[in-house]
């Protein structure tokens, strides 16, 4: 049980960082994200088997279709309505979402896919420690959930690009005053964030099933950057723990209907009590 | 014209009825939403979740035994009380939280309905949904579709002259300055919050109001009706049609309600088979969807009434040059 609430709290850290690189570049909450997420799963899997190509070379090919995707989205129809107010560019992202589950439901014919069974990997329960056991697969979420935290957070904090990045979205203008390509470090933003969520897409797709209804968790995932606060980073890493508990619990023990809905519930109870979530800053949503 | 829209429902077919009938709820949905979205600036995915509150209590209040006229009234009350609870932890926040929190509220809401119908007596019967009585006014009871059509018919009148007489009052202005720039309409004395609330909750209200009208008029109600793609299209609907606007709403529902027929006929142009239709079409439907309303954002934010209104201002100055035009905006 254990394990599987690692697991899934790992694909949530993984989701909901791309929602708070999103929101702080652009200050958009992209509502096409667990579409984008559930899409590259597929595509992955679907060029993986029809190439018949080793099952590891799924996570590359959903990895490149999620930053296609987050360059695509942004080059496409981000950057023309960037005058506009923030309200219209989350419609976008909405009919971007309504559009991409449509085409999966056209391409795949709506059904569930299991690409870890398809593909024949090895998914055996292991032993991690005592009483604790999980699959293999989710083994490996768990340990890139971290890496990629890891590694985003000293991007952000020590590289160049990085702080350019954090720049450009503390004041577009005055980046662009010093001569930063703010639209590059924007779709730069937005293809890291999808990219990332790409991976956790590949990641579930492997340990779970694939269908039209995955890109609820996405959804999900979306509360968890909120609880973790829409600007922080290494929020959403206890935020998805707290998230994952409570979902993982109630499905075991109380109604599975009940724990699909759990996360929702948690984000009415911190927009009425934190709503700057567990570690963002303040300010953002001063009330007016 | 008025005569002629009185007597038209005694005499047209039943099909056609339909949907004007549904076309007409639907209308009532988009000005309730746009008076939230269009002229408060308020993004809600909550619509979907509304109607099915309207639904599902008017058929709470339709097992006490409760007539029609009573019904409706007392769903809206309850439903701008939920809209309260829903809006008010959000609205106080700058920024898209409401829209977070409608999200939420449309899940927890199917649940409960989930709940209410898997609960009860007639539980096994219940689960696919309820049925509802038919609206019985005592001297005569509507049940056939062109009465429907007058009843929905002096429903839209009566919101439709709510809505414009709304935006003639302060209340709508201070809404239209919020949306522009809320620190500004802060500056300008408005309380920021207290007017979000009230968008919300007029708007709820009315959303209950069309949905309890939606079920009272299929006579059954099912949460399978009520996803997050409804909401999404009646957002469609503000856009496509125009935000902020009252023409806008109708223009927007009458399009959404008319498009899936302009795409099954743009299917037997291609004369594309049965197998593909079946395939196809809902989907493609969807996509057209999200696709207009993207085009719609990106290329002409102000919806059909903008391209409207542009068309009128070409006319009524017609021999002069475009500079003109362009620097004349309403």
């Amino acid at each position: 049980m254990i394990g599987d609430i690692l697991f899934l709290a790992s694909i949530y850290v993984m989701i909901a960082a791309g929602y708070v690189i999103v929101y702080s570049s652009s200050r958009v909450l992209n509502f096409a994200h667990g579409d984008v997420f559930m899409i590259s799963a597929f595509m992955g899997f679907s060029v993986v088997s029809a190439l018949s190509l080793p099952a590891l070379f799924t996570f590359p090919v959903a990895i490149a279709v999620g930053i296609i995707a987050g360059f695509a989205i942004y080059a496409i129809l981000m950057s023309p309505i960037a005058g506009q107010p923030v309200f219209a560019a989350v419609l976008v992202t909405i009919g971007l979402g309504i559009i991409l589950r449509a085409i999966v439901i056209v391409g795949f014919s709506g059904q569930v896919i299991f690409p870890g069974r398809a593909l024949g990997i090895d998914n055996s329960m292991i032993n991690v420690v005592a009483g604790i056991s999980m699959t293999r697969y989710s083994l490996v979420a768990v340990a890139s959930s971290v890496v990629v935290m890891a590694a985003l957070l000293a991007f952000f904090r020590y590289s160049k690009l990085g702080f350019e990045m954090r720049a450009a979205s503390f004041d577009a203008r005055l980046a662009a005053y010093r001569g930063m390509p703010i639209h590059l470090l924007f779709a730069i933003a937005w293809g890291i964030a999808l990219g990332f969520g790409a991976f956790a897409g590949g990641l579930y797709g492997m340990n779970n099933q694939i269908g039209v209804e995955t890109a609820f968790v996405g959804l999900k995932a979306l509360v968890v950057a909120l609880v973790g606060g829409m600007d922080s980073l290494s929020g959403a890493i206890p935020a998805a723990l707290i998230v994952a508990t409570l979902e993982v619990l109630l499905q075991r023990y109380v109604d599975p209907h009940l724990s699909e809905v759990v996360p929702f519930i948690v984000l009415l109870v911190i927009l009425f009590l934190r709503p700057w979530g567990l570690r963002g800053t303040k300010e953002i949503i001063d009330r007016v | 014209m008025l005569l002629a829209g009185l007597v038209a429902p005694m005499v047209a077919s039943q099909s056609i009825l339909h949907l004007v009938n549904l076309t007409m709820i639907a209308i009532i949905g988009a000005l309730a939403l746009n008076l939230l979205t269009g002229f408060a600036g308020q993004l809600s995915l909550g619509h979907a979740a509304f109607l099915a509150v309207g639904g599902y209590l008017s058929h709470f209040f339709s097992t006490l035994d409760l007539p029609f006229i009573v019904v409706v009234p007392a769903v809206m009350v309850v439903g701008s009380v939920i809209g309260f609870l829903v809006g008010a932890p959000a609205l106080r926040l700058r920024g898209l939280y409401l829209v977070l929190a409608t999200v939420g509220f449309h899940y927890i809401a199917l649940f409960v309905i989930h709940v209410y119908q898997s609960s009860g007596e007639k539980s096994i019967l219940a689960l696919t949904g309820f049925l509802l009585p038919t609206v019985d006014f005592g001297i005569f009871k509507l049940d056939a579709t062109f009465k429907w059509t007058y009843c929905l018919g002096f429903f839209l009148l009566l919101t439709t002259a709510f809505c414009i007489n709304l935006t003639r009052t302060r209340i709508v202005r201070a809404w239209i300055a919020l949306r522009e720039r809320d620190i500004t309409a802060a500056a300008l004395g408005i309380n920021v919050p207290l007017y979000k609330l009230k968008a919300f909750v007029v708007s709820t209200s009315l959303t209950c109001m069309a949905g309890a009208l939606l079920v009272y008029y299929l006579g059954a109600v099912s949460s399978e009706n009520y996803t997050l793609d409804l909401a999404v299209s009646y957002l469609a609907m503000v856009v496509i049609g125009g935000a902020g606007s009252v023409l806008g709403s109708y223009l927007g529902a009458i399009f959404v309600a008319v498009m899936p027929f302009l795409i099954t006929g743009l299917f037997e142009l291609v004369q594309a088979g049965p197998r593909f239709q079946l395939r196809y079409i809902v989907p493609s439907q969807i996509v057209a969807f999200g696709l207009l309303m993207i085009m719609f954002l990106v290329f002409e934010p102000r919806g059909i009434v903008g391209i409207w209104r542009r068309i009128r201002v070409y006319f009524e100055l017609w021999p002069l040059r475009r500079s003109i035009l362009s620097e004349r905006r309403d």
